[in-house]
């Protein structure tokens, strides 16, 4: 059964559209990547899935049913959101905030159980953070803070897990831990990720299929060699960049052209060829 | 750190049993000197005989003085400083207080226009007329900034800060065509005076605040979330709308309540919530009830201060909160960042 089913959704905050009539399919256990320009609608069309924003027009059918017809609670069992960074302005520490993504599964007034440490701890230790268990979240770099979201959304232990452009402000060592964590809850678990990244190679290297978003629409969706193409780019980002394979994976791969500079480029292969 | 149930309950005992030493201290303290033994005399012979060595003086400041006193200021006290903590919460905004949606300054207005037309509207007390006030305050900011049925929590402060001002001017016209004793009164008020403390305006008050604060505390936990954002709390599986406008309104109406009996006491509910989030961290399970309990002794030490510092001469107690307040509220910020 599809996963998440979104059918003719349409969305606009005040006047502008910002998504258009988008429909597509996610299947249990796909890892699809969202990418777009800037204002092109990845972030809106995330929180339409989860009720962080509710669409004008359309639906979204999660496991079959129909989100609006979903308390918060239910749903939060089962999607997952990391956003792209957190401001948490009261001194909580890391334990507390991974123990947060517990809450969908808390009564009232209940307090944590063991069961809920051991799966708030064991998310810690995937993303490397036990040892800031006591350490409040203020006390963090941008990089360590967000792997703590990462941790508190594990700790929901969703079917589905949402990523917000969630490694934006993460080093590449700790990007490459974070997609290859998702990526290994995909594989093993069978999580369903839903990722909006500006990174196109991290798309391209985890992705099994992307979605290519314009204007508040689909404009293509399928494999990495079918979207990441030169021309789609040109078309979509309005920029020049050069693709070709990437030698580790056989996958598309894109390198930026900086116009200013494309002129120096070519000169300098000229005049290193000859010595060659 | 994290905390549980029995954490909960064990520093909540640990502040009641310091609230009880406060209190007797207190009554024991004041221009008449009644004397520590003697209350504990009195307290512990209660069955056999209940006033041993007490005269009808001792009795009467005890009872009809001292004792309610004591009773509004910890009722007081506890209000505003769980109010403060849900403000400073939702507005995720550590300088946040009870009065920032201008609460204050609303029922001052009905307190002083009370106190002015004095007996010509005997029948419009000023604890009536200042509850009046306020209820018009929450009214008017949450009517202006609502949208449908929901509250953008900047557009909420903006609302607070200029319906506050405005009745602030009001406030300034009052008094400024007020001679006479009743400008003391109106100053006292717009202090925070809790000297006129009765026993019927505690049995009106006590069980607005309890229920308010049981309200508060059934939300504890979703205020977590909230405090960490109000997206992530909707991702989290909490309906944030819902539980924002019966916080706010919850809140804003403890405050109202207890303002219009004790005039608006400042610092309370900014500084209480900032010791007890120093001490026993963020986590509203635990920082609502510990900040309640501990606003009962805070303000009952503060007012005991207040009658005691120069007596015979009694100070507002909100004189007390401020002075020590301020200076103690630089301090913490210098020492760790608020």
């Amino acid at each position: 059964m599809d996963m998440i089913r979104v059918s003719g959704v349409s969305f606009r905050y005040v006047e502008e559209w910002v998504l258009r009539d988008i429909s597509f399919t996610v299947k249990k256990g796909e890892f699809l990547g969202v990418i777009g320009p800037n204002g092109s609608g990845k972030t809106t069309l995330l929180k339409s899935l989860n009720k962080t924003l509710s669409p004008e027009e359309g639906d979204v059918f999660i496991n079959g049913i129909n989100i609006k017809d979903m308390r918060r609670r239910e749903l939060a069992r089962i999607i997952g959101m990391v956003p792209q960074e957190a401001s948490i302005v009261f001194p909580f520490s890391v334990l507390e905030v991974v123990l947060m993504g517990r809450s969908p599964y808390l009564g009232r007034l209940s307090f944590e159980g063991e069961k809920d440490y051991a799966i708030a701890r064991e998310a810690m230790e995937m993303t490397d953070l036990l040892s800031f268990a006591t350490r409040s979240i203020n006390e963090l770099s941008g990089g360590e803070r967000q792997r703590v979201l990462i941790a508190r959304a594990l700790a929901q232990q969703p079917q589905i897990i949402l990523l917000d452009e969630s490694t934006a402000y993460l080093d590449i060592k700790h990007q490459i831990a974070f997609f290859d964590l998702i990526k290994t809850l995909n594989q093993k678990e069978g999580l369903t990720v839903m990722a909006v990244t500006h990174d196109v190679n991290l798309a391209s290297i985890f992705c099994d299929r992307i979605m290519l978003l314009s204007k508040g629409t689909v404009y293509c969706m399928g494999t990495p060699c079918d979207v990441i193409t030169e021309s789609n780019i040109k078309e979509v980002y309005e920029a020049d960049v050069l693709v070709d394979t990437n030698p580790q994976t056989g996958l598309p791969r894109v390198t930026l052209i900086a116009s200013s500079l494309s002129d120096k480029g070519s000169r300098s292969k000229a005049d290193a060829a000859p010595q060659l | 750190m994290v905390v549980n149930l029995r954490k909960v309950v064990l520093i909540s005992l640990i502040l009641v049993f310091v609230f009880v030493i406060v209190a007797i201290l207190s009554i024991s303290l004041g221009t008449a000197d009644i004397g520590l033994m003697k209350i504990l005399r009195g307290i512990f012979g209660w069955v056999s005989d209940p006033v041993r060595g007490w005269t009808d003086t001792d009795r009467v400041i005890v009872f009809q003085v001292r004792l309610p006193r004591i009773i509004l200021a910890g009722i007081v006290g506890a209000a505003l400083s769980v109010a403060g903590v849900v403000f400073q919460s939702l507005f995720r905004n550590p300088l946040a207080d009870p009065y920032i949606l201008g609460i204050s300054s609303g029922s001052a207005v009905g307190a002083i226009l009370a106190i002015i037309s004095g007996a010509g509207l005997s029948f419009l007390s000023i604890p009536a007329a200042s509850f009046c006030g306020a209820l018009l305050t929450i009214m008017l900011v949450l009517g202006i900034a609502r949208t449908g049925y929901r509250f953008q929590t900047n557009t909420l402060l903006l609302a607070g800060v200029i319906v506050g001002s405005f009745f602030s001017a009001i406030i300034m016209f009052l008094v400024s065509i007020t001679q006479d004793e009743r400008l003391h009164s109106i100053i006292f008020w717009l202090m925070g005076d809790l000297s006129l403390s009765k026993y019927n305006e505690i049995i009106i008050v006590t069980p607005f605040v309890i229920v308010g604060c049981l309200i508060i505390y059934l939300h504890a936990h979703p205020l977590n979330l909230i405090v960490t954002g109000e997206e992530t709390a909707l991702q989290l599986g909490v309906e944030v709308e819902r539980v924002k406008r019966l916080l706010l309104i919850t809140a804003s109406l403890i405050t109202g309540v207890v303002v219009s009996v004790s005039g608006v006491i400042g610092f309370v509910g900014l500084i209480v919530p900032h010791m007890m989030r120093m001490v026993f961290g963020s986590d509203h399970r635990l920082l609502l009830p510990v900040s309640g309990l501990f606003g009962l002794s805070f303000l009952v030490l503060a007012d005991t201060i207040a009658r005691t510092i120069i007596a015979p001469v009694e100070l507002p107690v909100g004189v007390i909160t401020a002075i020590f307040g301020a200076p103690f509220f630089i301090y913490l910020l210098r020492r760790k960042g608020v």
